[in-house]
């Protein structure tokens, strides 16, 4: 199956445009931005306060809440909570915190039956490839592919792609396993300190279908989803949707507040480097972020490129910067691959300064020597010449002497990458400084 | 001794704060939206998300279960309904069922949600069958609409219920191609009973 390479600028356009359809609808954002923004930075500044009070809350509720300090101790209780259950199929409805976490193959490996049932997530399960986006995860995919796949895994019609055609054929399909599943596994939007309960925003219904139907309730948490109170979360539930697609809420917003009589809630908060992001002072915003997604769909690089080209579970101007506290070897790259255009900083609904943290850990990547030998040897030398105005002035007049002399073949060849797919520009006869000096020698006569 | 799991993380998270105090922000200024309707503004956002409205002004005599099932079967003559206005949904099979009417509490006109509580809903242990429906009818009282969330949220404090949900129009995904598609996993219709 060839993937979708993804030029993902039309869908995310219209993603974009949503977002501005749905913003402008209430209270002038930038008031509700700064409240969000406040609300989150208070909360990161007390969140050990505000976790414990959480757990108390949901402990009385009769939830039982658990601590991860990283992935594979999340992975772990999960499969502690299932085995200990008997339960052999889990239902499980979106959550980035699990594709972090790994959690699908771990289970899977440990002989659990692992059905995603967002559809967007059923898809790529059924193709087995990451998501490529933190809200549409197939939004790489054209309706034809989806097609092929359904006809070829669920037995649907050849040659019909009419989307709803498809969902229907995947609510059939995902229905059973709802009934027959022994646990249901979700994420958590917010999680409010004041009543111990846990938000869930959705749209499809197999969030709170995997939630509330089978007998077991397991709930995922990164530590920064905690708000104090239900005032401070109506400001978010606001917020979310209208950020994340334009609309004013999410078909489901629930509130899950401790089990139901014969049944189980159980709460895992997980750490897995956030706290190490909190003591960071130029990153600890990032932990403000609420997974909307609208840094990713207004990102001129994000659009061209997709979400699989980033090699990290979160894609985008938010995960180019989680992505290198998480393995900075393996992606030290993707805070190059950024304009530095500030949309992202501009459209993000808690005001994280996600542009210049990415800009700032261009910085900590050279700092800490990972920039490539070839780069740093480049960049050093360019630091010598613009050092020193004279060599960047001779150097310049030289090069303008000289460089539309050299043979074409010279530089334009297999030898030189920067020539793939670009043409080396002409050089201008005189300097920007040339020229200036020359109009007001020119006016002064 | 080997540190739990939750020492580890608060006191690293005590160790990344140490010294920083950051004060909740001012909320005054914050402009809450004042609708001149609120009910209809409620129901346009209800309509504006796929879901339809209805208003059942109570015919004299008639008492309010009656003229509800009566005004449920015109609409959907012929169809198996579980009927859990007045009794809680555990008195039925938590299995799919093509329509099911439930009391909402109160109405937020932002964004045209419903507030359904467990509290209506008995002890909650049936709740998925708001979502196992295919056709989902919330009753609720005219007058009881708020405005925006921030209302909706001081209003359900006092909840003591297991669960609750701001239930908005029907299901839908976008997922594929970015179609809309009303009636994914849960309820393919959703209509608002005003009375």
């Amino acid at each position: 199956m060839t993937p979708y390479v993804g030029d993902l600028d039309a869908p995310a356009t219209l993603q974009r445009l949503l977002r501005v359809d749905g913003v402008f609808h209430f209270a002038p954002p930038p008031m509700l931005r700064e409240l969000a923004a406040g609300i989150k930075a208070h909360t990161l500044g007390h969140l050990d306060h505000y976790l414990e009070e959480f757990e108390r809350a949901a402990t009385a509720n009769g939830a039982i809440v658990h601590w991860a300090s990283d992935a594979k101790r999340h992975n772990e209780l999960v499969l502690e909570i299932l085995r200990s259950r008997g339960v052999t199929k889990l239902v499980k409805s979106k959550s980035m915190l699990t594709e972090e976490c790994g959690l699908n193959p771990y289970l899977e490996l440990n002989g659990i039956e692992v059905i995603d049932t967002d559809l967007g997530e059923r898809i790529i399960q059924l193709r087995q490839e990451p998501p490529s986006h933190i809200v549409l995860p197939a939004i790489h995919l054209k309706r034809g592919d989806v097609g092929d796949l359904f006809r070829e895994q669920l037995g649907t019609e050849a040659g019909n792609d009419d989307p709803t055609y498809l969902t229907n054929q995947a609510r059939r399909h995902l229905r059973n396993h709802f009934l027959t599943a022994g646990a249901g596994l979700s994420g958590v939007n917010f999680a409010v300190a004041e009543t111990g309960g846990i938000i869930l925003c959705t749209n499809e219904g197999n969030g709170d279908l995997g939630a509330t139907y089978p007998p077991v309730h397991i709930a995922c948490m990164g530590i920064e989803k905690v708000l104090p109170t239900l005032d401070d979360l109506a400001v978010f539930l606001r917020m979310l949707a209208r950020s994340a697609t334009g609309q004013p809420a999410t078909a489901y917003t629930s509130h899950f507040r401790g089990p139901v009589p014969g049944s189980e809630l159980h709460i895992i908060i997980v750490d897995n480097g956030r706290t190490e992001i909190l003591s960071k002072p130029a990153y600890r915003s990032s932990l403000q972020c609420i997974r909307c997604g609208a840094c990713l769909n207004t990102c001129p690089v994000y659009r061209r490129s997709g979400g699989h080209s980033y090699g990290y579970p979160i894609p985008g101007p938010i995960g180019s910067i989680l992505a290198p506290h998480r393995d900075d070897r393996r992606h030290k790259s993707l805070p190059y691959a950024s304009t530095l255009c500030g949309s992202c900083s501009n459209v993000c609904p808690v005001k994280v300064n996600l542009h210049e943290q990415i800009l700032h850990w261009r910085q900590d990547l050279v700092a800490s020597g990972r920039l490539p030998i070839f780069k740093r040897l480049i960049m050093w030398k360019l630091g010598e010449i613009m050092n020193h105005r004279w060599l960047y002035d001779t150097g310049g007049w030289l090069l303008r002497k000289t460089a539309n002399r050299i043979p074409r073949s010279l530089i334009t060849n297999r030898l030189n990458p920067w020539t793939r797919g670009r043409e080396m520009p002409r050089f201008p006869a005189h300097s920007f400084k040339e020229l200036a000096k020359k109009r007001k020698h020119d006016e002064n006569e | 001794m080997k540190m739990s799991d939750r020492d580890k993380i608060l006191s690293a998270i005590r160790q990344a704060n140490q010294g920083l105090e950051i004060d909740r922000p001012a909320s005054e200024g914050v402009e809450i939206l004042a609708f001149k309707e609120p009910l209809a503004q409620a129901c346009r956002m209800v309509e504006a998300v796929g879901g339809e409205v209805v208003r059942f002004d109570r015919p004299t005599g008639f008492d309010m279960e009656t003229g509800l099932r009566e005004l449920v079967e015109q609409m959907r003559p012929g169809c198996e309904v579980f009927f859990a206005i007045n009794r809680g949904m555990d008195d039925f099979e938590r299995r799919p069922v093509e329509v099911l009417v439930v009391a909402g509490s109160f109405l937020v006109a932002e964004n045209g949600a419903v507030w359904v509580n467990s509290g209506q809903t008995g002890s909650a242990s049936n709740r998925s069958l708001l979502f196992l429906a295919e056709h989902l009818m919330l009753v609720v009282g005219s007058a009881n609409v708020v405005g925006t969330m921030h209302e909706a949220c001081k209003r359900i404090r006092g909840d003591q219920s297991a669960y609750g949900t701001f239930i908005s129009g029907p299901s839908k995904t976008a997922d594929i191609e970015q179609a809309l598609v009303i009636g994914a996993q849960g309820p393919r219709r959703m209509t608002l009973i005003l009375t």
